[in-house]
């Protein structure tokens, strides 16, 4: 065989390997094949759960949502809604339709309560205008885990999930419960002002709840200098209020808080052991674990005003000499504030006007703490304010902070008709003395 | 060596073309195709039947975040709000042209899809967009949730943007004449929104809107004539420092317009628009009929307008004969009356009545009565006392009893129209008998 011959055979049998390449079958099969079925299969998933589905929503923007959605075969959807009381009473029907966009889509197509928190009119939904609440009406049908169905919102992101009702949940929230709920928070928070849940080792957590913006903190003292605080959003059920995500204790589960109505507060249930919540007079959480740059709180703002009365502690009359030392110049003193600043010094500030421009005038401290804990002010330096003619108005308070030393804590607000946090700088001799106010930021 | 490279080419051939590929398989379902499809409703219905069908207009409002600006927070409309809606766009905008025109006009020229968005759309300066429209094609109306029937100025934004669009799809196909962008040519300005509106009543605008373009001018000039009405518009004129007779002459030009390029009676569409809207939603006549206001006065004549009400025509009847017999050689004959707001607290009631014989036969007489009239602006009423005629009204004041006692009392005002709506009537009805009223022509 020349060498002719033995390209051409190898060309040959090339060819023929080569050539019948079938076009193979998709790796799976075919892709709109398996989007339609997969359509099928979610709106079969949807329509199947004959008492309806629960949800849940935690928007970007803010507050939590509970929903009731029945979906029907004709593409209606059939809802109540914690979103207002009418929501929560009042069934809307409205339409939904699923579509393949880049994943199997759900679309609540025509306007439902689900669209409330979306909505940019700011009087509708309570977030900012041209955004709304930042929540989702569209979303991806991601998966089914355990009896859980996971949307992901295809606008802004937000997760829904969702879970098949039993016939006792379905009538329950028909006959209106969730408003009853909505309704029953206002008087709890009213009594309880600061309401905490003792877990099985003694610790107790703080459960302050934000009715407006429906955000729970729930937080403990781990050890004696820090605090673990969890911000969690909320939403109403028929039976209490359901968190965003679990707050975990030593594993002690809480999702959600159960209302019982004859002990007019909730309790929280893991297997079978049930805690209550519990009133206090101030947080359980102490205050220096929470106070301080970056923490819940950085200032003691004493305003005589909004306290709506005074304590009696032995501030009370130096304020009152600084408001009247100050009235004789022709300036009126609104509030007495105790700031920590980043760098962990102090300003007191006091802050007056003359009716038309309001004044700050501020003295800085370092401070030093003594063998007790307790902890003292060190005079820094002053602004032009604080060192003008009105100095002498400003001397009773400042002597007050300079000549003692003090414990950061908080302190019952026994104010008739006030409602307001308050904490204090204790003196460290006397626990019955002390600078007192609001605490914020 | 050619011998074997003919046996690869013919080997090669045959064994690739034996390959017979499996043949695609093009009954395949494409995902969406056909559009989304869903259970019909009612609603669904209701609109195929009266948009889609007859004229070949599609009204979308299930949610389609592929047709709205993804940038924006927007939600859907709420099905209850939709049938509302689109009946006023089918009794305010459709209906009036086929009456004017045909219905092949509608099936012609309209865009061919509705859009329907629940709230309005916030733009980044803080405004907010109520009605859009791309090219001849589509036509987004945004609000639909706070849509009420009841409310004029809603109909009246919703009205306006459809008229305005379809204005401006007439005068694509056929446009204006070439002097109406001559008029104002100087003061149009892309920076129209920051410009106040006193300047563009100035310049002779319409709106602050007209000054982005000519064509925009001429869609805002129909839009504002067709969803205003002749009292609205008039109103605008009325005030100080509008160059009304800038605005005249855009208004003669969109009027022949519609007539030379059309064959449409705008007065009539104006009409027919007006008539609809008033049956929903009260117009603000009291504020477009009496002194300073659009209409000064009203023309009176049941020979010429007809459906007057009995207890006119009863004392209409009686005065005119009672007046033929004041002067057996003279025979006057009243013609018409024109109710006249002449002073904020009094009006006039001129007779016009003229002589059929004698000496001074076809010589016109206008007799004047004096009435007190006290403006209720919250009542929205006129209340008439009479109190005084003039020399010629003296002559026939025995005779006119009935008509000038049919003036005495409260009156509401109201606008009226024939049964083929050409023109917009004014008119008195009782204060506290809507079945007791007159009306005739609108004078300025």
């Amino acid at each position: 065989m020349n060498i002719m011959k033995k390209f051409a055979l190898y060309t040959l049998l090339a060819i023929a390997a080569i050539a019948c390449k079938k076009s193979s079958d998709p790796f799976m099969e075919d892709p709109d094949k398996r989007l339609i079925q997969r359509l099928g299969e979610n709106m079969q998933l949807l329509t199947s759960s004959q008492y309806g589905w629960k949800a849940t929503i935690y928007p970007k923007g803010g507050k939590g949502f509970y929903y009731y959605f029945k979906f029907n075969n004709d593409n209606s959807v059939d809802m109540l809604g914690d979103f207002n009381t009418t929501t929560a009473t009042t069934v809307k029907t409205s339409t939904f339709r699923l579509k393949a966009l880049q994943w199997p889509t759900l679309i609540f197509d025509t306007y439902g309560y689900i669209h409330l928190p979306s909505d940019p009119a700011p009087g509708v939904s309570g977030g900012t205008a041209g955004a709304g609440l930042q929540s989702d009406y569209q979303f991806m049908m991601d998966k089914m885990v355990g009896d859980t169905f996971y949307l992901i919102g295809m606008d802004k992101g937000n997760l829904m999930t969702m879970v098949k009702m039993t016939a006792a949940e379905q009538q329950d929230v028909l006959a209106g419960k969730i408003a009853d709920r909505m309704a029953d928070i206002t008087p709890f928070v009213a009594a309880n002002q600061f309401p905490y849940i003792t877990f099985k080792d003694g610790t107790k957590a703080d459960a302050a709840i934000n009715i407006s913006t429906r955000r729970i903190r729930l937080g403990y003292a781990a050890d004696a200098n820090t605090a673990v605080s969890k911000n969690r959003g909320f939403a109403y059920t028929p039976y209490g209020i359901i968190l965003d995500s679990a707050f975990v204790y030593n594993g002690f589960s809480i999702r959600e808080l159960i209302w019982d109505a004859t002990k007019k507060s909730y309790y929280a249930k893991n297997g079978s052991e049930i805690l209550y919540l519990q009133n206090g007079s101030t947080p359980v959480v102490p205050l220096k674990l929470v106070y301080g740059p970056g923490k819940d709180y950085t200032a003691i703002e004493y305003n005589a005003s909004a306290l709506k009365g005074t304590l009696g502690t032995d501030f009370d009359p130096l304020y009152t000499q600084c408001l009247n030392t100050l009235k004789t110049n022709g300036y009126n003193l609104t509030l007495i504030r105790m700031i920590q600043n980043v760098d962990l010094s102090y300003t007191l500030r006091f802050t007056f006007n003359n009716g038309t421009t309001s004044y700050n005038a501020d003295v800085y401290y370092k401070t030093s703490k003594n063998a007790d804990g307790s902890t003292k002010f060190i005079f820094d330096g002053a602004n032009g304010n604080a060192t003008s003619f009105l100095a002498p108005g400003f001397a009773g308070v400042r002597n007050y902070f300079e000549s003692n030393a003090f414990n950061i804590s908080w302190v019952a607000n026994t104010i008739p008709g006030s409602t307001l946090i308050l904490g204090a700088f204790v003196k460290s001799t006397d626990a019955t003395q002390f600078f007192y106010g609001v605490v914020g930021n | 060596m050619k011998k074997y490279f003919f046996l690869i080419i013919a080997s090669a051939a045959v064994t690739l073309g034996a390959c017979k590929k499996s043949e695609d398989d093009l009954n395949k379902p494409l995902v969406g195709l056909g559009g989304d499809t869903w259970t019909k409703t009612p609603l669904d219905n209701w609109l195929y039947n009266t948009f889609t069908k007859p004229y070949n207009l599609e009204v979308k409002y299930r949610w389609d975040g592929s047709e709205v600006d993804p940038s924006k927070t927007l939600v859907p409309p709420d099905t209850a709000r939709i049938r509302p809606l689109m009946e006023v766009v089918n009794s305010g905008w459709i209906s009036p042209y086929i009456a004017e025109k045909n219905a092949n006009f509608i099936k012609l020229y309209s865009p061919k899809q509705y859009l329907l968005v629940g709230s309005v759309e916030y733009n980044t300066g803080g405004t907010v967009k109520l009605g859009e429209a791309e090219g001849g094609f589509r036509v987004t109306l945004y609000n639909v949730n706070n849509f009420s029937k009841a409310s004029r100025s809603n109909v009246q934004g919703v009205l306006k943007t459809i008229h305005h669009e379809f204005t401006h799809i007439l005068h694509q196909t056929i446009i204006y004449p070439k002097d109406f962008p001559l008029l104002t040519g100087g003061n149009y300005t892309a920076d129209w929104n920051n410009q106040p509106l006193a300047d563009a009543y100035s310049y002779g605008f319409i709106t602050q809107y007209s000054r982005a373009a000519p064509e925009e001018d001429f869609a805002e000039m129909t839009s504002v004539m067709l969803t205003l009405g002749r009292g609205g518009y008039e109103a605008i004129l009325k005030q100080s420092g509008v160059n009304v007779a800038m605005i005249r002459k855009k208004e003669a030009i969109v009027v022949s317009y519609f007539k030379q390029s059309w064959g449409i009676d705008f007065t009539g569409l104006q009409t027919k628009v007006q008539q609809d809207l008033n049956s929903y939603s009260n117009p603000p006549v009291f504020n477009q009929i009496g002194f300073g206001k659009a209409f000064t006065s009203i023309t009176l004549s049941p020979a010429l307008v007809g459906g007057q009400s009995d207890k006119f025509n009863t004392a209409w009847d009686a005065a005119k004969a009672a007046i033929l017999k004041v002067s057996a050689a003279s025979q006057y004959t009243l013609e018409s009356i024109n109710v006249v707001f002449n002073a904020a607290n009094t009006v006039q009631l001129k007779f016009n009545f003229r002589a059929a014989a004698g000496s001074s036969a076809g010589t016109l007489y206008t007799g004047t009565f004096t009435y007190d009239n006290v403006a209720s602006t919250s009542a929205e009423t006129y209340t008439l006392a009479y109190n005084s005629a003039d020399a010629n009204g003296n002559v026939i004041a025995a005779a006119a009893k009935p008509l000038t006692d049919f003036f005495i009392g409260a009156f509401k005002t109201k606008y009226f129209y024939a049964a083929d709506a050409k023109v917009e009537f004014g008119g008195l009805v009782k204060a506290d008998d809507a079945t007791t009223f007159t009306f005739g022509t609108l004078n300025l």
